[in-house]
């Protein structure tokens, strides 16, 4: 095995990372705060594919300046399920609130399947085809351009987080909610927008992975858990976790493809992920965590 | 009364309660005869199922326009269509309900062999004929009387690539020796690398990778990097869902492998695979079918209706499939003269078709041996040449030589 | 009777049961027969109907119904009556599958050879599976679960299982399991089905359901009187799976042809937790409920929308959605609240389903343990002894080389000002947390590592800062389980004592009947010291339990403690209410920022400067002046 090719999957592990990033962030930052586990995040990522699909064929733009306004459509989406579905369950039925995921999960799937057809929607750019070779490696322009992208999206949750009224008040209700509430903090509001945040995130990463992958309504299938691990890697709840997280999925999964059959590519995630929950549910980087 | 009187109206009343059975027992007056339609209309090979559905679609409004079936009295096809679902519970489910609950004369189904497997059982236990353009052979080994396949299986797909490469191959003075294996592990390529496994070596071609990997494939490069490493002469690609079987040929072109690869299947020629790769990218790729269109001017007067209709520029063989198995379907039931299942399997059984629509497919006549199979069915191959999909192989088909890449 | 003097003997939980049941003679008999012979005729009922089924369809939908109740029921004990969500049930249903198909494609074992070995192979990998996973909870258990039938689905099409034939033998279809008729598979699967539903009614009434009610409700609460969550836990998966496996084994068959995608996915997995979810979890005849709405339901949408891409899957999400928002603990939970009164015919059928299967009132007579003391206690030994306890979380230390001797017959008080480390005091006397440095000793025995369980079986019995007490029974159902767990021999007849005793010393003997949750709050509070004094423990812990009782509440809560104290119960009770507590102790100990600062009489022990400061500073000592 060359040098070239262990460089050529870290490479390809570490973009593929990035765009996993924003997914897992979504994921966790809705349970840190709301301690929901939304498992129609995939499907917010696949209606964000689709947006930036009919969006940039139609009035021709490209989708990477499309991220932006197709988050916040996603986030709007987002936030019409936590207010008129998840708000509706009692506070604390875990069980109640991950089968309502699930159902919404379903519908969204099937709605895209109805109206929009099982074609595979593909958003064709000149640098969907075009790649970068630096000492013998293969670099595909839309994963890096994906990549980059991401990275500025997390600086800018990052800020966001740190830096905004909001986002303190997110990060202190995902910490202690009775407290937050005590310090004037609604955590009603709180909970509704971290998911419009968690949601457009996924949006976000719909538009930027379409510039590689095609939109279909099942697409959302093949990320379901790639996106749970980088969150349990990172531990439920940090964002930073899961950005790290995501990175480190991207590895083991391109890293696997080397070592294993290239079959088993995805056992190896999969042993990874039950041996981090039994093990150090915490996440591996050990982020405090109330459970 | 008198007694004549009294036996001529007993004859009147029997003369017209008789006339009034012959009605209802439908002799002569059937309106309308159920086919179905079983195929993936949801899930990841929806898009398969969609390309059978318009091929039936076009074939039973044709078949109406044109008048029915004859010797049943003009009566009409009525397609019925049945979503296979996820698994394989779904799809028994789905051929459970449509033939014992409708009143099917026949069915088509299921494009993933495991569901056509599968419902075939049900076919033989409730005898009601299915017809299947699946891949793997089993379907028609077992000995079952009611499965049907019209088009060509596995190993002789197989063996009719080799030869045609090789015949190719030494017409440019070339040798084909080394090959490389690329794809899922979905059943259908499976059965393909596993019957390449058994058919290259007695055609001397060595296989030097053998890569397989279980959709999604995240990222293709590597396995392109494997096969231009090993530099083989030809590639054979059994990948089967839409982003693998883009991403490896944009793999291809990214990283200079510049060979023949050879695929199975209709994901290779559909408009969207065109569309994402564009003609330079997609320029060389070919792919077998089990029908396709040929020279035969019905062939063509279809294409152009089906241009019409969908606005898409070639089809693929799971619209031309399921449009012939709609017409064989078709003429057995006027042959048959009754849409009782069991006598439209019989009339299958012993049809022998020589004329268009559906041999306007094949290309060859429709005739099933003992075992469901139509053995004179050849193995068609597709590559796309500036931009078109065209039929290579077989030769008296051919529209266009092999092009080999530059 | 003196507290752990080890002279009563009470017998273990199970045998109390069934023998209280004995106890009540005729009507004991008669329930119980009433309770098993549903099953049983209900599956008399379904075989008679299914064989006058001559659509294939309709034979195939029943024998469909059948199997996804029975898969249902196996994941009600897990799920349901354990309340553990698993999402991986597919995982145990699929191996069965496969491992008898493999033993029959690659070694010519015949089906009924493989049903035994799959049934102990989805065991085994329950087991195996489950022992690790357990330990975890909530959340993380779920999402663990989702990963096996992954990781199974993945290795068995890498090793050419993509598309399975079961080997045809049209020629002997019994010994093969092969009918062509689908009414044999409904018979089978209306039999096992059976076979778990009296598995399930036989739970419900033994001491199980107790035992599995308490892991549900609250973990922590459960091991507090001694339950090995845990072991609850794992029995309760390891069976689940077992069956689950057993049933794939006939699935397998009935489908004929194997896929990974239909033995593993997510769509089994979903299945079996849909049917408990509509039906209603924790209750024998929940899942058989909700197989009987969503099956043909599913059914009908597919029949009606199957043609069009999506659309039955759609509605199914919406009914998902839809009965989530509704009835979000199941059809047979809302039928239990509704009131009689205002709507009696769902009042009937609702109590009709609930006949003979969830129990209306506790057995009259539970089993009852005491503090399995092996010896008698002196007077004045040492119970629980803290040798240089001390508790870091990463860089903060909560509690450092903490000593303390606690004698039998003592009232001692642990009081500090807030943060200075009760909570993690209390929890490492109690065993709720692992020290970092130093030991426990119980009597002698070091019981460092011990998990919490085990020193409530031992006889060391706490109360809870925020009350823990098992909502959904009755109070008295609640005392009973504090002495369910551990225990000797018993003379019968001061069982029931053993239960009144504590209720009526709380006052809470006259509320016997009511559900937990609609106590208020003080009462709760002396629910949970009811539930600790049942199994006459050495060792009584009291977290924070004059917070929020008004003077009076306080008053009958320290008569109460003074009067079990007069019995020989020892007491420890952690506070932060200094002068209250000092008034009620015999011994006061204080503790600030992690150390031990006061030991000794209370009137000395709050005149020390040290323990002044800690709490009020210097003022405090000027205002006395």
């Amino acid at each position: 095995m060359s040098l070239t090719t262990i460089f050529q999957a870290i490479v390809g592990g570490l973009l593929l990372g990035g765009v996993y990033a924003l997914l897992a962030a979504g994921l966790t930052l809705i349970f840190g705060v709301m301690r929901v586990i939304n498992f129609a995040q995939a499907e917010f990522m696949m209606l964000g594919m689709f947006g930036a699909y009919f969006l940039s064929t139609w009035f021709s733009i490209d989708p990477l300046l499309l991220t932006v306004p197709v988050g916040i459509v996603i986030g709007a989406l987002g936030l019409l399920m936590a207010q008129g579905l998840l708000e509706r369950v009692p506070r604390g039925d875990h069980n109640a609130q991950l089968i309502l995921t699930l159902g919404v999960s379903l519908v969204l799937q099937n709605l895209a399947l109805l109206l929009l057809g099982p074609t595979p929607r593909v958003v064709v750019r000149p640098y969907t085809n075009a790649y970068w070779s630096p000492a013998g490696l293969f670099i595909n322009h839309a994963r890096l351009y994906a990549c980059v992208a991401s990275l500025v999206i997390m600086l800018a949750l990052y800020l966001f987080l740190t830096r905004t009224w909001t986002g303190r008040a997110m990060r202190a209700t995902a910490d202690d909610p009775l407290s937050a509430g005590g310090v004037g903090v609604n955590v009603r509001r709180i909970h509704v927008i971290a998911f419009m945040v968690g949601s457009g995130l996924a949006g976000l990463a719909g538009t930027l992975i379409a510039t590689f992958n095609a939109a279909a309504p099942s697409i959302g299938n093949n990320f379901i858990i790639i996106m749970f691990l980088a969150v349990v890697l990172g531990g439920l709840g940090s964002v930073a976790g899961a950005t790290l997280g995501a990175f480190v999925v991207g590895l083991v999964q391109s890293m696997s493809g080397l070592l294993l059959p290239l079959q088993l590519q995805n056992v190896m995630l999969f042993l990874v992920f039950v041996l981090i929950l039994l093990v150090r549910p915490q996440g591996l980087f050990g982020f405090r965590q109330r459970v | 009364m008198t007694a004549i009187a009294v036996r001529v109206r007993c004859t009147l009343l029997a003369g017209m309660t008789g006339f009034f059975a012959l009605g209802l027992s439908g002799a002569g007056a059937q309106t309308t005869i159920d086919i179905g339609l079983m195929g993936p209309f949801s899930g990841p090979w929806a898009e398969h199922g969609k390309f059978m559905r318009i091929g039936a679609e076009m074939a039973v409004e044709e078949i109406n326009r044109q008048g029915g079936i004859k010797s049943l009295g003009g009566a009409k096809i009525n397609l019925v269509v049945a979503d296979t679902g996820p698994s394989v519970e779904t799809a028994t489910n789905a051929a459970q309900r449509l033939l014992s609950q409708g009143k099917l004369s026949a069915f088509t189904c299921c494009f993933l062999s495991s569901f056509s497997l599968a419902a075939s059982e049900i076919s033989e236990r409730l005898q009601v004929p299915m017809l299947t353009f699946s891949y793997s052979d089993v379907l028609v080994r077992r000995g079952y009387k009611y499965t049907f396949r019209d088009s060509s299986g596995a190993d002789f797909q197989v063996k009719a690539a080799a030869d045609l490469l090789k015949k190719e191959a030494a017409k440019i003075g070339k040798t084909i020796r080394t090959a490389a294996l690329a794809g899922d592990n979905t059943a259908a390529s499976v059965d393909y690398f596993k019957s390449l496994a058994e058919v290259l070596p007695m055609s001397d071609i060595r296989i030097v990778l053998n890569r397989v990997w279980t959709p999604p494939l995240t990222d293709a490069i590597p396995v392109a990097l494997a096969i231009r490493d090993a530099n083989p002469d030809v590639i054979f690609l059994g990948a089967t869902t839409f982003d693998d079987s883009v991403g490896i040929i944009r793999a291809f072109n990214a990283t200079g492998v510049k060979k023949l690869a050879l695929g199975n299947g209709a994901q290779f020629v559909t408009p969207e695979f065109f569309d994402a790769l564009g003609p330079q990218q997609a320029e060389g790729v070919m792919t077998t079918q089990g029908t396709a269109i040929t020279k035969d001017p019905y062939a063509a007067e279809f294409l152009k209706r089906f241009r019409e209709r969908t606005n898409i520029r070639w089809t693929v063989h799971d619209t031309t499939s399921v449009y012939s198995h709609l017409w064989i379907v078709k003429e057995a039931l006027e042959k048959a003269a009754s849409a009782d299942p069991k006598k439209l399997r019989d009339a299958l059984a012993s049809i022998h078709i020589t004329t268009p629509p559906p041999t306007a497919f094949t290309g060859v006549d429709i005739q099933y041996d003992g075992a469901g199979q139509n053995p004179k069915a050849p193995t068609f191959i597709v590559q796309w040449q500036d931009g078109v999909p065209l039929l290579i192989a077989p030769g008296e088909f051919a529209v266009a030589p092999l092009k080999w890449p530059s | 009777m003196a507290f752990g003097s080890g002279c009563e003997h009470f017998g273990s939980g199970r045998e109390m049961v069934a023998s209280g049941v004995r106890a009540q003679g005729l009507g004991a008999l008669q329930s119980r027969l009433r309770a098993y012979s549903v099953p049983v005729i209900a599956c008399g009922v379904f075989i008679a109907i299914v064989s006058q089924i001559t659509d294939f369809y309709l034979s195939r939908l029943a024998a469909l119904i059948a199997f996804w109740a029975a898969v249902g029921m196996t994941w009600n004990l897990i799920g349901g009556y354990a309340g553990q969500l698993s999402l991986g049930h597919a995982a145990f249903v699929g191996l069965g599958g496969y491992v008898a198909l493999v033993l029959q494609q690659e070694f010519g074992i015949v089906p009924w050879l493989g049903l035994l070995a799959s049934t102990f192979a989805a065991g085994l990998a329950a087991l195996i599976v489950g022992a690790p996973t357990l330990r975890l909870s909530g959340i993380y258990f779920s999402l663990a679960t989702l990963a096996y039938p992954l990781i199974l689905q993945v290795l068995f099409t890498y090793w050419g299982y993509q598309e399975a034939l079961i080997p045809a033998h049209p020629e002997s279809p019994f010994l093969f399991m092969q009918w062509r008729d689908n009414r044999w598979y409904a018979a089978i699967f209306g039999m096992i089905l059976m076979l778990c539903w009296l598995a399930t009614v036989f739970l419900e009434r033994s001491h199980w359901r107790y035992l599995l009610t308490a892991v549900r409700e609250d973990e922590a609460a459960a091991a507090a009187v001694g339950i090995n969550t845990w072991l609850v836990k794992l029995w309760a998966f390891v069976i689940s799976g077992s069956i689950a496996g057993m049933l794939g084994v006939i699935y397998a068959q009935m489908l004929f042809v194997v896929t990974p995608e239909t033995m593993f996915g997510i769509g089994v997995s979903v299945q079996a937790l849909i049917v408990n979810l509509v039906g209603g979890p924790g209750y024998a005849i929940g899942p058989l409920l909700g197989t009987l709405i969503t099956v043909p339901i599913s059914q009908a949408l597919e029949a009606q929308f199957g043609s069009i891409s999506g659309a039955a899957q759609l509605v199914y999400g919406l009914v998902l959605i839809v009965v989530v928002l509704t009835i979000p603990h199941g059809l047979m939970d809302e039928l239990r609240r509704i009131d009689p009164a205002q709507y009696p015919t769902l009042g009937r059928i609702g109590s009709l389903l609930m006949r003979g299967t969830t129990r209306a009132a506790p057995p009259s007579v539970p089993g009852v343990v005491s503090s399995p003391v092996s010896a008698p206690v002196g007077k004045g030994e040492v119970l629980l002894k803290a040798d240089g306890l001390g508790k870091a979380y990463g860089g903060v230390i909560a509690l450092r080389d903490f000593n303390l001797e606690i004698r039998q017959h003592e009232f001692i008080g642990i009081v500090g000002p807030n943060g200075a480390g009760k909570t993690t005091l209390f929890d490492l006397l109690s065993g709720f947390q692992r020290p970092t440095s130093g030991r426990l000793y119980l009597r002698g025995e070091n019981v460092t590592r011990s998990a919490p369980y085990r020193l409530a079986r031992s006889g060391v019995r706490r109360t809870f800062q925020i009350p823990r007490p098992f909502g959904r029974l009755t109070v008295y159902e609640n005392a009973m389980l504090g002495g369910l767990v551990g225990g000797t021999e018993v003379a019968r007849s001061s069982m029931e004592e053993a239960i009144w005793r504590p209720l009526r010393a709380v006052g809470l003997a006259h509320l016997a009947n009511k559900h937990a949750e609609s106590l208020g709050p003080s009462q709760i509070r002396l629910l949970e010291v009811a539930r600790a004094l049942v199994s006459r423990p050495l060792l009584l812990l009291l977290d924070e339990p004059l917070a929020g009782l008004d003077p009076s509440e306080v008053h009958e809560l320290i008569d109460i403690l003074r009067g079990q104290q007069a019995e020989g119960l020892t007491i420890v009770l952690v506070d932060h209410a200094i002068e209250t507590v000092a008034k009620i102790v015999e011994r006061l100990v204080v503790i600030d920022n992690g150390l031990l600062i006061g030991d000794g009489v209370p009137a000395e022990v709050t005149r020390m400067p040290r323990v002044v400061e800690a709490y009020l500073g210097s003022r405090w000592d000027d205002a006395r002046r």
